[in-house]
């Protein structure tokens, strides 16, 4: 375990370090980037059972459905590829 | 009432016809992405099939764990019933599937209700066929 975790005094806290990536979804009439920030929390937050959260930078499905694309995992690998699948399974149409 | 009981390896599905045209599907369990998936999306086929049904409402309050491919899988089926005229539903979530539904922003565009009974009610009548 990395030491940084005894920084975090109580769960509640969610310390967690980040991880940055971004990837490029290609699509009908262009590409765009998603940013996905993964956190790899000291401790699973409260009403979770997981270290590692990951979270895309904008929504997909605006036109029907708006969804931010997350995920949760036991690592940085399962976290940030539950996040890029629902990226992927849904249309980026836009902002707004 | 019908009901119908299938088991399977993470999640178990039950599915109750509750007025023409609305099924309740009770969900418990943990629910991911494969077989789970699929076991729901024939479920629906099935329910969609033999009660002519094209509103459903997942009742989750049994439900623990569920992964991003579940939410994919509600935002679609949500998306054909809504194109088909009908609608869905969602009940009882709680814990790491109601905060998973939050941070997606599932929660802004599903309606989640307490009960099934207000979400049935939440259904408007059902036009009679011409």
């Amino acid at each position: 375990m990395s030491d940084w975790h005894f920084a975090q005094s109580d769960r509640s806290e969610e310390l967690a370090q980040i991880h940055l990536f971004s990837m490029k979804k290609h699509q009908e009439g262009g590409s765009v980037e998603f940013r996905i920030t993964v956190r790899e929390f000291a401790a699973p937050p409260p009403g979770h059972s997981l270290r590692f959260f990951a979270e895309a930078d904008k929504t997909v499905n605006q036109k029907t459905a708006p969804i931010l694309p997350s995920g949760w995992g036991d690592s940085v690998l399962k976290a940030l590829a539950d996040c890029m699948r629902m990226i992927r399974q849904f249309p980026y149409e836009g902002q707004g | 009432m019908s009901t119908s009981r299938k088991e399977f390896e993470n999640v178990e599905l039950l599915a109750k016809t509750v007025k023409p045209g609305i099924v309740v599907l009770e969900m418990s369990g943990s629910i991911y992405m494969g077989p789970d998936c699929r076991r729901i999306d024939s479920e629906m086929e099935t329910q969609k099939a033999k009660e002519s049904a094209n509103r459903f409402i997942f009742e989750m309050s049994r439900v623990t764990h569920i992964d991003s491919a579940v939410v994919g899988l509600i935002v679609r089926i949500y998306t054909q019933l809504t194109k088909a005229g009908g609608g869905l539903r969602l009940v009882g979530t709680r814990g790491m599937v109601d905060n998973v539904l939050k941070m997606t922003q599932v929660n802004k565009v599903i309606a989640i209700y307490p009960s099934v009974a207000e979400a049935v009610e939440s259904f408007a009548p059902a036009t009679p066929a011409a």
